[in-house]
């Protein structure tokens, strides 16, 4: 049982070939033997954890289960509320913060059954790194710890692939889960702004955060988003609207569906490396095999999308830290506050531009939606770099593959297509309509299922 | 990539913004605000007056 899936785990405990005692303590010894070369965990929680699983599987043993997270055990993004637990934002700043609240989706996830491992690694609040002058060392990529997760969800990206948390969460602002997701060789899925609560999650842009789940497999995230998602209150961007059944047509195939390629974006505007060029072509020659319509689309150049997002999300986060940029400008890593002082220097006037050019460019992306169901589009450029040689600019150099569906809002899935010449993950993303992660799924779950890539896991964890 | 604002106008913006920065973090972070210079250009495109932002809303009725 080295690296059950989420599904695969909820039909043995089910069935009751293991207790979800056995897969708590099973996940905790991977901790303690990996963590210390990864470092994807800020704070293991086992006595909790223990505590959690015998109530699982005392339910389990009822014959009262509370469904397919019962007894799974995950691990939350330390900017996720978690009450009476230490959430740090993986920054000095926040290094004795204990909040007396949970975050809406960690308890909605409470109250599914999971199993809370702890607390993930991520870039100080979810903006500057990889970091190397915080009080914890950045997250580590188990196909190579010499190389980069990608981020901000780095401890998420790093502990699933690794087989130490079966899932966890993430948040995405211009890219947070679909990055590490991408480089740690794992499925991500920034949902449509909207449907996951954001309450009791500390911010970095309030117009671009996503929360959202990643999970070894697409199958995983859409089971683990049927518990995140619901309209909450005390999230004033939260959609009112009923919760689809993301499960139901997860074996439906592709078939009649319309994907549009804006080749340019990974072509012209930032061209991916040829491993990954290739294998963005074989997902869609797949998609076309199993019965889908592809064709090419032309939309604004991505860095017209990064331009717009970037200016956007930090003055955004520069509102809420001002306080803390004045008067501990030092406190924050290195990264974070010369990427976060941008913020301070924008005007208000070219802030307005930006948000007039999100208006059209949302426009634009609905108007390319009219006849199509997916867009299919790179996620990185190439294999993720060594951690040591990521530039401070490194998100302002060249446009990102992730931010066009953070400024305009709409389902974005990473995952695996391969793996390059060193032997790391490459992926793709699939997006969708607004609210229609179902479909994202369903293309998701036919190129998986088509492809031998969830097969492997990194050397380094066993695999 | 060099940035169009001269040292001296960069080191007023950063006065007016209350950042009370070392001489060296000031010429790393002058460095970086070149990409920022860029990105503002590309979001100044001429637009009709009429072109609203993304934060104007239609208030739902009540049902």
């Amino acid at each position: 049982m080295p690296f059950p899936t989420i599904a695969e785990a909820a039909r043995l405990i089910a069935t009751k070939e293991i207790s979800p005692i056995e897969l708590t303590r099973h996940c905790l010894d991977r901790i303690e033997t990996l963590d210390g070369t990864l470092h994807s965990f800020i704070l293991p929680t086992p006595e909790r954890a223990l505590a959690d699983a015998k109530g699982a599987e005392a339910r389990v043993m009822k014959g009262a289960s509370k469904g397919p997270l019962d007894g799974i055990p995950i691990a939350h993004k330390d900017i996720y509320n978690t009450k009476g637990i230490r959430t740090t934002a993986h920054s000095r700043l926040l290094e004795h913060n204990d909040p007396t609240e949970d975050a809406t989706t960690v308890r909605l996830l409470a109250d599914a059954g999971t199993v809370l491992l702890g607390k993930l690694a991520t870039h100080e609040f979810a903006f500057g790194g990889p970091s190397f002058d915080l009080p914890w060392p950045p997250a580590r990529n188990p196909w190579n710890p010499d190389h980069f997760t990608s981020g901000s969800s780095s401890g998420t990206g790093a502990a699933v692939a690794a087989g130490l948390i079966l899932g966890g969460t993430g948040s995405d602002t211009g890219g947070s889960i679909r990055g590490p997701a991408a480089l740690c060789g794992i499925a991500g899925i920034k949902p449509t702004y909207g449907l996951v609560s954001r309450a009791g999650i500390i911010p970095l842009a309030y117009s671009l955060d996503h929360a959202g789940p990643m999970a070894w497999t697409v199958e995983d995230c859409a089971i683990l988003l049927q518990a995140m998602a619901g309209h909450d209150p005390a999230d004033p961007a939260s959609a009112s609207r009923p919760v689809p059944n993301f499960g139901a047509d997860l074996g439906r195939g592709v078939k009649g569906l319309r994907i549009g390629v804006p080749r340019h974006f990974h072509e012209s505007d930032h061209p991916v490396n040829e491993t990954t060029r290739r294998g963005i072509e074989t997902a869609l020659d797949t998609f076309a095999g199993l019965g889908a319509e592809v064709r090419e689309i032309t939309l604004s150049p991505m860095a017209d999308y990064q331009a717009c997002g970037f200016l956007i999300m930090v003055t955004e986060a520069y509102a809420l830290h001002e306080p803390w940029m004045k008067s501990s400008f030092n406190a924050y890593g290195e990264l974070l506050r010369d990427r976060m002082a941008m913020g301070a220097l924008i005007s208000a006037s070219d802030h307005m531009q930006a948000l007039r050019r999100r208006r059209e460019l949302c426009a634009e992306m609905a108007a390319a939606f009219a006849d199509l169901d997916l867009i299919v589009t790179a996620c990185q450029p190439a294999e993720a770099p060594r951690i040591d040689q990521v530039p401070k600019w490194a998100n302002l150099e060249k446009p990102g593959f992730t931010m066009p569906f953070n400024v305009t809002g709409y389902p974005a899935l990473s995952l695996c297509t391969g793996f390059g010449a060193g032997g790391l993950p490459l992926a793709m993303q699939i997006v969708g309509r607004p609210f229609d992660e179902a479909t994202v799924f369903r293309a998701g779950h036919a190129y998986e299922t088509a492809m031998p890539w969830r097969k492997r896991r990194p050397a380094l964890a066993g695999g | 990539m060099k940035p169009k604002i001269s040292e001296a106008d960069f080191e007023a913006l950063i006065r007016r913004a209350g950042l009370d920065l070392t001489a060296e973090q000031r010429a790393v972070i002058y460095q970086g605000y070149a990409y920022v210079e860029a990105m503002a250009e590309r979001v100044r495109t001429p637009r009709g007056r009429e072109a609203e932002p993304a934060t104007i809303f239609m208030p739902e009725m009540p049902t």
